[in-house]
């Protein structure tokens, strides 16, 4: 029985000069599990609204959810009742004072009696593993916990579908296992589930994948279909997964017969010395479509490929020398609640000038405190932190301490001008630079990450997509002319093609010299960038230095809560060294070829 | 970072289990009753009430002093500004400076009157979570709705803001620093350009606090929040006879003080 049934879904937001939704149809049924994917701006988070009925169709010329009739007052009142959404930014979906309190919340708004209330709380509290923290003050809980919490707090009225817009964009790995676990299992209880998403790996496990372009649905059928038309994946800017990433390349290759999704999908695809090759004849059948796609299918989210419409020009090269940075024992507390909390503990830490360093750990491991520290924007409650062997109090500190560009974590927030060009200018004037050295700076700094002054300079920085919003905020870091850039988690919260634009900037300034110290959650991009590692966590550092994969490096990143890059798994499962598992995707299809 | 006002202190006292409601009016009458006599005896009485709330509480002295810190300038500025003000033949003069004895006792009782006003209040704050206290104001507003105050929403609009205060202060702080790591500086420079470096700060989080008032307010009507229509609560006022002894314990308190 269909659940969801619209047909010419039609939707436009106040003051738009265009339709959000222009004729979408979409089928659910009872029990089914839907991925839906599609660009920035493709209408993904405006099916959510309005089949949740948050918001109500323009037209449409059916549109029956859980049986209400969205076109009607009644209707699109009465299904959020049936229908619960659950949206990308934790933070503001949690309303009450303390995670018991936000399950109530809902159950509240029914004027449920408080016994039931109360009854039906503690059942949600257990299905969803929270009686722990039942007490907890929501911003006191971790992403994936307030993740978890808002999603019970949602499903605490008893539903029939769950809408999830990008459910998973804010959090960690670990915690967006947490969340997804959660929404598997309450799947597993014959709830109906529609997932919007940006990850591709998360739409593998779907029943079926619908594909938004523009308002409309392009593609509608089994997420292998999906990834296998590489020029379907390219036109809609989405990504693969990475196992069908390589497997693509390898599809081209003639080397394995059909797109893994999987790790294990690739495995078993991959020809072992006793099975037989596939015959060429059939492999050819599928290179027509994946030849000439698979280089610019791979590039929005492989490392190392350019971005397709990506700039190209040259990085400017940091001027002067690099910069060092060093943690000498340091040690660091906020001063909240009753009693100070630790965040930092004994750190020692070297980056050498021009070197890349992954910083890696789960949320909470003290990466964006060690950012600050490194920058000088806190200072350790013990120990110190030196830029070039320099102290905050040593003449010439402050000069160096320029040098070293911090780009906060959705730097976008922080845009607050009215032109591209005033606030990529804001940090050079600062600087007390004369009128045309800053107009040099900001001329650079926009042509290295691919906005060029002439066509993006004038216009409002809101004008811009999401992913070019991002690239801004850090000309706006590149216009102070660092030598070394701290990076907090600049890909989060990005579609897979602005992923792939900002990832060819990276490359393009670590080319010309930069230094870099990369805290990420996307290992395989770290490990494509950078030479070395630290893995943090609780605060402390667990080990620094070479990645070690192949050796104990693997397990290190797993029991951290972390991922160790796809490439050095696919490597170990082969039986190959693991230390010499290629950075990039594509010299791993070509050793496998 | 941290919050200004005085936090919420959790435990589980008999301080902690009274009924808001209850709490709330104790603290008004005692309030009442500490500025309708002016004693040094009556005074003593309301300490005494309120160091043995403190103490049956088992507030750490610690977390007092926090409550307390912020208005020290207050009483200090009280003390001496009575000192110095207040008539009376002095017994010390330093040019247009009189402090006379009078005074002395004046600002001495004015400022002791406000610490331990103080104390009530903190005892109240320390020991009541900030919902039930405005479950407890709206309850006690619910005659105001015969004149078309919805307190009701008032109280959860309260409580959304409280719940959201940490988090708008984990913001200010990030995007301040943020604004700092390209070199914005928020110490330097006349109160003109201390005002013009804000800019920087206020303008993303005035983009970021309507964004979020957006999405809260999506969240909130996905489940099923309809403004202005009846809800329940999962922990509704429970009124207990121990709450019926506070009021008359405080009744004894304000009798005792006057009669002293």
């Amino acid at each position: 029985m269909a659940l969801i049934e619209v047909t010419g879904l039609v939707f436009r937001y106040a003051g738009a000069t265009s339709d959000a939704l222009a004729g979408l149809d979409l089928t659910v049924d009872e029990g089914e599990f839907v991925a839906v994917v599609g660009a920035n701006g493709s209408g993904k988070s405006t099916l959510a609204r309005l089949l949740g009925g948050l918001a109500r169709p323009a037209a449409a010329l059916e549109a029956a959810v859980c049986g209400h009739d969205l076109l009607t007052d009644d209707g699109h009142q009465a299904v959020r009742r049936d229908v619960g959404v659950l949206f990308q930014n934790p933070d503001n979906q949690l309303v009450g004072a303390t995670v018991e309190e936000d399950l109530a919340f809902g159950l509240e708004n029914l004027a449920l009696p408080p016994h039931d209330i109360a009854q039906r709380v503690d059942e949600t509290l257990a299905e969803f593993d929270l009686i722990d923290l039942r007490h907890r003050e929501p911003h006191l809980l971790s992403g994936g916990q307030k993740q978890r919490t808002a999603l019970a707090g949602v499903l605490a009225i008893p539903r029939r579908v769950l809408v999830l817009d990008e459910p998973t964009a804010m959090l960690d790995p670990a915690g967006r296992d947490e969340v997804l676990e959660a929404v598997r299992r309450a799947a597993a209880g014959g709830l109906t589930v529609v997932l919007i998403t940006q990850e591709m790996d998360e739409v593998v496990p779907a029943d079926r994948v619908v594909a938004l372009a523009a308002g409309r649905r392009v593609f509608d059928g089994r997420p292998a279909r999906l990834f296998a038309d590489g020029a379907l994946v390219r036109d809609l800017s989405l990504g693969l997964p990475p196992a069908a990433e390589i497997g693509a390349g390898l599809v081209a290759r003639g080397v394995v017969s059909h797109l893994p999704l999987s790790l294990d999908e690739l495995m078993a695809a991959l020809p072992t010395p006793t099975t037989a090759r596939t015959a060429p004849g059939q492999a050819a059948a599928f290179a027509p479509a994946l030849a000439p796609a698979s280089a610019s299918a791979l590039a929005p989210s492989a490392p190392g490929t350019p971005a397709p419409g990506a700039p190209s020009p040259p990085a400017a090269a940091p001027e002067g020398d690099g910069i060092g940075l060093t943690c000498r024992d340091v040690s660091f507390w906020y001063d909240e609640g009753a009693a100070g909390v630790e965040a930092l503990r004994d750190v020692d830490l070297t980056v050498g000038a021009g070197e890349r360093l992954a910083l890696l750990g789960p949320t909470g491991s003290g990466k964006s405190t060690l950012l600050q520290l490194l920058r000088g924007l806190l200072a350790p409650d013990r120990g110190e932190v030196l830029i070039d062997r320099l102290a905050a109090a040593d003449p010439g500190y402050l000069e160096r301490q320029r040098r070293v560009g911090l780009v906060f974590q959705t730097p976008e927030l922080q845009l607050f001008a009215s032109t591209c060009r005033d606030d990529v200018a804001f940090g050079p004037r600062q600087l007390g630079w004369d009128q045309e050295r800053v107009g040099r700076a900001v001329e650079r700094a926009l042509t290295t990450v691919g906005l060029p002054a002439d066509r993006f300079g004038a216009r409002h920085p809101y004008s811009l997509s999401g992913g070019e919003q991002r690239r801004l905020a850090l000309a706006g870091v590149l216009a102070m002319e660092p030598a070394v850039l701290l990076l907090d988690e600049p890909f989060v919260s990005l579609d897979p093609a602005s992923r792939g634009e900002l990832d060819v900037v990276l490359r393009r300034l670590v080319a010309a010299g930069m230094g870099l110290v990369l805290a990420t959650h996307d290992v395989d991009r770290a490990y494509a960038l950078c030479d070395r590692r630290v893995v943090l966590d609780a605060g402390r550092v667990v080990d620094a230095g070479p990645w070690r994969l192949g050796d104990g490096g693997e397990e290190l990143l797993r029991e951290h809560r972390l991922r160790p890059p796809f490439v050095a798994e696919l490597w170990g499962r082969l039986g190959r060294d693991a230390s010499q598992a290629p950075p990039q995707f594509a010299d791993a299809v070509e050793a496998l070829s | 970072m941290r919050m200004a006002v005085a936090q919420y202190f959790p435990g589980d006292s008999l301080v902690h289990r009274f009924d808001p409601r209850a709490k709330v009016v104790v603290v008004i009458v005692l309030a009442v009753g500490l500025f309708l006599r002016s004693s040094f005896a009556a005074l003593a009485v309301y300490a005494a009430v309120a160091v043995a709330g403190l103490a049956l509480s088992g507030i750490p002295p610690r977390w007092v002093w926090r409550g307390v810190r912020p208005l020290v300038w207050l009483i200090v500025l009280t003390f001496v500004v009575q000192l110095l003000f207040a008539p009376g033949p002095s017994f010390f003069s330093l040019g247009p400076l009189h402090l006379s004895s009078h005074g002395l006792v004046v600002a001495g009782y004015l400022s002791l009157r406000l610490i331990v006003l103080v104390a009530l209040s903190l005892l109240l704050t320390l020991t009541t979570p900030p919902i039930a206290l405005t479950d407890a104001l709206a309850w006690l507003g619910r005659p105001l709705r015969r004149l078309r105050v919805p307190t009701e929403e008032l109280a959860l609009m309260v409580t959304i803001a409280l719940r959201f205060i940490p988090t708008l202060l984990q913001e200010v702080d990030t995007i301040m620093k943020a604004q700092q790591a390209r070199g914005a500086s928020f110490t330097h420079g006349g109160p003109l350009r201390r005002a013009r470096a804000l800019v920087p700060v206020l303008v993303p989080l005035f983009i970021l606090s309507f964004r979020r008032a957006d999405e809260l307010a999506l969240a909130m009507e996905a489940r099923c929040f309809v403004p202005g229509a009846p809800r329940t609560r999962l922990h509704p006022l429970q009124a207990h006879t121990r709450d019926a002894l506070l009021l008359v314990a405080a009744a004894l308190a304000i009798a005792i003080a006057e009669l002293v």
